[in-house]
């Protein structure tokens, strides 16, 4: 416990250093929020807002498309997370040494996150074309039959999936990468001493101290799934059949092209109560973190 | 560090200043084109310097944005925030939607002193036309046209079809497939998804159908119309198509196709291609029984938060002259919209005909304040019942597609 | 960096499972190559070999000049400039702000604290959509800087919405809390404000976590797309990601000269993620382990 008499002093102080990020923070990201949950209550077409009360509310819960798009987002945030999770562990355990080109290795591994999502989209709408497309075309010469892929109802989403993944996976080898360096080497020597080889070194020793990074990049990458918009743009904009379309995807969709803003807004709400319950979940499991 | 945090600040500052001073006296005005393509900027910036240099004291900013969520985001946003452009390049979707919210200025006075107020083609006039005012003066038609390969029809001895039953022959007898039965060639190709699937519309229309009632009202259940131009397209479209979405390349511009329906304006790649030379047609779609195709029209509208509509008007004016229209027409190879220069344009292009009569019997989006809703129900309807892995009984679609359409008309 | 070449290599249980690595690591390493290859292949093709039935891995004769096209389709040295300018200033100034509140909320203690955390998170979970309008409403009103239309289409107009950043502040609370408490204690000792704690022994030894911001923070900015577009108009602001929507348009991608351009454009990002790893490596590290 700080003594009462430095309590004034660091509240001023605290106040006084959060002054430069407070007034950004406020203007560029509470402020619209704000906004975003007082339009989310009206009928706000981007000219006039008439209060309205819960209707928007409601019409989600009977919104087809909505449905789909929130049951679409939780695939996707689930399947991405689930897999980034694992293979951004197991590669990070494998590149944690040094020998030659490694750093060219995880280079490769994460020169995907440094691309635009814009770019990464065009490239892989490119792969999956169905005439023209690397894959197909792959496919065709070793004689197999070429899928539809983005055109592929129960595809596409894994499609898109798989395209997260692929970006993401340099960014979670990353944050692993950083935490098991922390890791006292003395700790592996000992289990060395133990008898225990490389795969059990791995489960017991490296696995168990590397939860609280784990729990970093659970959340960073299940924020990131749910906010998946300009993917979806770019690759199917939602097609085929509303099998590809998100929640942000739905919000843009009503918010700037049927002039639904408040309706939008209501969206938006819901999609950060979901990720903040998610994330409560997540936080949960490691208290000791926040 | 904080010395070059300084540095940086003032540096910027400087140079954000360095903005050019609007002079005493000019007047500025803001412009915003849908669409991206190379030959209508290089027209634009063509006519905004013709116009300046007769016009010193007006300067037009232009800008453009892509179909779509480009230009839906950054007009709204800048109409949200009570800055939206003085002068916009907009389609018939916008029409209905942006009057009711107020985004376009009734310019039926100004209308009423144009010298071309007469010249301009009726039917085009009336897709810049709500609730009996004039809002957008049409600069470009983007008809809708049926692309065939010359070449390939000849050399199978088959004449170019008018008729769904010509256009399913003609298709079949082309399609090329491989031992797996995949199409490596298709005869008839027609998108699976895309922004917006007018083909559907083209079949609708020929077939004597509508999507909406007297009163403007949606008829999707039980219209006989709607459930012919399906039946039909079920039928031949697993036998001759491609897949692939009209937000991309058409197989036909690809060469991979004999026939299509095609925007005209993605052809003019196609058509400049040495490689196609005298290889590429085109004509009105082959009907059921009415002449019709889809004909969309970009029109210049005056946005709401112009100060000086006078001044936007004559940029309009100019844009829309006699002399500005051929030039236009030659720069973009597309059909213009004054009834006077129809048959110059005519000579101008051995396939303007074509492009003429698709104009002419084409139809646009709907003109209802739900358009946007109508696109996404319609293209809904398009993919499950032509492409849907469950299948679907066309009325059973249509059913779907009514009350689908009922709940997004609701407020 | 741990090395494991200590330990003798004579269990078979490791030879295998080495094995096993390394067929792992070839099989990532193919997956994550491919499409850079198929890239690059593509860039230098023609049209009608990107359409053709069969698959090439090089091209057949390698259009350098799709490169050259692409760079004359606009003024590419504009838009680099732009971009330039625009990720420069905002991973300057949002670094020391940031770095100033991760420390506030690591090493001061102040009512509401914990909650006043809690809402910079929330921050970091909101879509970009929902902000557009609000914020672009509010910088068209600053007018004092830039006239009628305030500071749409300026500089500042595409650089401060991105200062604040609830990742950064998040990544260096998390860093600062791995510094001994002994330190604090020593400089109030010493009569040191909390702020010139921060200045004198905070902040020189931020080179690890401000490497890892400022890579991000610059490669975030260089790929953002759907604010520039709003905010700025016609040619004189243009960044580098909407000069490659002239790659596609109505009915045609021009895939080799939009792949072309595509990596031209994130060269400059891969370069500074290269020389950047080092220090990412030990700035993440502490970023992301202690709570």
């Amino acid at each position: 416990m700080q003594p009462a008499r430095y309590r004034a002093q660091d509240t001023r102080a605290a106040w006084l250093m959060l002054s430069p990020f407070l007034v950004f923070f406020v203007l560029f990201i509470a402020y619209p929020m704000v906004m975003s949950l007082y339009y989310s209550f009206t009928d706000y077409n981007l000219n006039t807002a008439n209060f309205v009360g819960v209707r928007n509310y409601v019409r989600l819960t009977r919104d087809p498309v909505f449905g789909m798009a929130f049951q679409n987002t939780c695939v996707y945030a689930l399947i991405s997370v689930s897999m980034l999770f694992v293979l951004g562990f197991l590669t990070a355990a494998v590149l944690n040494r040094s020998f030659r080109g490694v750093a060219g290795l995880r280079m490769l591994m994460l020169y995907p996150y440094a691309t635009s999502m814009t770019a990464v989209s065009m490239i892989f709408l490119m792969l999956f074309d169905v005439n023209s497309g690397v894959l197909n075309k792959i496919l065709r010469g070793i004689g197999a039959q070429p899928s539809n892929w983005l055109f592929d109802p129960g595809l596409a989403l894994y499609c898109l999936i798989f395209v997260n993944v692929w970006k993401n996976i340099g960014y979670c080898m990353l944050i692993y990468l950083s935490g098991m360096q922390t890791i006292d080497p003395a700790l592996y020597e000992a289990a060395t001493v133990d008898g225990a080889g490389e795969g059990a070194r791995l489960i017991h020793i490296t696995l168990p101290m590397l939860r609280p990074v784990a729990l970093f990049v659970l959340i960073t990458t299940m924020v990131d799934a749910f906010k998946t918009f300009e993917q979806v743009q770019i690759m199917t904009r939602g097609d085929p059949l509303y099998t590809t379309t998100t929640i942000v995807h739905q919000i843009y969709q009503q918010g700037f092209s049927d002039f639904r803003m408040g309706y939008a807004s209501a969206m938006a709400v819901v999609l950060l109560v979901v990720v903040m319950a998610f994330s409560a979940v997540g936080l949960r499991s490691n208290p000791s973190h926040v | 560090m904080k010395k070059l945090l300084t540095i940086l600040v003032a540096l910027t500052l400087a140079m954000t200043l360095l903005v050019p001073a609007l002079a005493q006296g000019t007047t500025e005005l803001t412009f915003l084109r849908i669409g991206n393509d190379e030959a209508e900027r290089a027209y634009w910036q063509w006519a905004i310097e013709a116009f300046q240099k007769e016009n010193p004291d007006i300067v037009i900013q232009y800008d453009e944005a892509a179909i779509g969520e480009p230009m839906d985001t950054k007009l709204n946003t800048l109409f949200a925030s009570g800055a939206g452009p003085d002068l916009i390049g907009h389609g018939i979707l916008s029409v209905a939607q942006r009057v009711n919210l107020g985004h376009y200025q009734p310019i039926d006075d100004l209308f009423a002193t144009w010298e071309g107020k007469d010249d301009i083609m009726p039917s085009v006039l009336a897709n810049g036309t709500y609730e009996g005012k004039v809002y957008g003066l049409a600069y470009s038609v983007t008809p809708y046209v049926f692309a065939y390969r010359i070449d390939l029809l000849e050399e199978a001895g088959i004449a170019v079809p008018t008729t769904w039953e010509e256009l399913a022959a003609a298709a079949r007898a082309l399609t090329q497939k491989d031992e797996n039965g995949a199409v490596t060639f298709s005869g008839f190709c027609y998108p699976q998804t895309g922004g917006n699937l007018v083909e559907l519309d083209v079949f609708v229309y020929g077939n004597g159908g509508a999507y909406l009632s007297e009163d403007s009202q949606p008829v999707f259940e039980g219209n006989e119309q709607i459930a012919g131009a399906l039946a039909f397209l079920k039928d031949l479209l697993p036998d001759v198509n491609m897949i692939y979405s009209n937000n991309e390349v058409n197989p036909f511009v690809a060469g991979k196709a004999a026939m299509t329906l095609i925007n005209n304006a993605a052809l003019t790649t196609m058509i400049n291609n040495p490689e196609y030379e005298g290889k590429v047609g085109m004509a009105l779609p082959p009907n059921n029984g009415t002449m019709a195709s889809f004909c969309g029209c970009n029109m210049l509208f005056i946005g709401r938060d112009c100060e000086n509509p006078e001044a936007a008007f004559k940029f309009i004016n100019f844009a829309l002259g006699t002399d500005s229209a051929l030039k236009r027409a030659e720069m973009v190879k597309i059909p213009v919209t004054r009834k006077s220069l129809a048959e110059q344009y005519e000579t101008m292009d051995p396939w303007n005909a074509a492009r003429v009569a698709c104009v002419e019997y084409g139809t646009g989006m709907p003109r209802v304040t739900w358009s946007t809703g109508f696109q996404q129900v319609r293209n809904a309807l398009s993919q499950s019942v032509l492409f849907g892995d469950v299948d679907i009984s066309i009325e059973d679609a249509l059913q779907q597609a009514q009350k689908d359409i009922e709940f997004r008309m609701e407020q | 960096m741990y090395n494991d070449r200590k330990q003798s290599a004579i269990r078979p249980d490791d030879r295998a499972f080495r094995w096993v690595q390394r067929v792992f690591m070839l099989l990532m390493a193919l997956l994550m190559a491919g499409p850079l290859v198929m890239m690059i292949t593509v860039s230098l093709q023609t049209m009608p070999e990107i359409y053709a039935a069969e698959f090439t891995l090089l091209p057949k004769d390698p259009q350098w000049g799709n490169y050259t096209a692409a760079m004359n389709n606009g003024n590419w040295p504009l838009y680099f400039k732009n971009s330039a300018i625009v990720s420069a200033i905002t991973l300057v100034a949002s670094l020391f702000i940031n770095a100033m509140a991760g420390y506030v909320f690591a090493r001061i203690q102040f009512r509401f604290r914990q909650a006043l955390f809690m809402v910079v998170l929330i921050g970091m979970m909101i879509p970009p959509q929902v902000t557009l309008i609000p914020v672009f409403t509010m910088l068209r009103s600053f007018t004092l800087f830039g006239g009628r239309t305030g500071l749409v289409n300026t500089y500042w107009g595409l650089v401060l919405p991105y200062i604040a950043g609830s990742f950064g502040v998040f990544l260096c609370r998390q860093y600062y809390l791995t510094f001994p408490v002994e330190l604090d204690d020593a400089a109030r000792m010493d009569g040191c404000s909390r702020f010139q704690a921060f200045r004198h022994i905070y902040l020189p030894l931020s080179g690890p976590v401000f490497a890892s911001l400022a890579v991000l923070k610059f490669a975030g900015t260089w790929n953002e797309y759907t604010w520039p577009l709003v905010v700025t108009s016609g040619e004189r602001l243009k960044t580098v990601q909407l000069a490659l929507t002239a790659f596609r348009n109505e009915g045609e991608i021009f895939w080799n000269q939009l792949m072309a351009a595509t990596l031209v454009v994130e060269i400059p990002i891969y370069i500074v993620f290269l020389f950047a790893q080092k220090h990412f490596v030990k700035g993440l590290l502490m970023g992301s382990v202690k709570a």
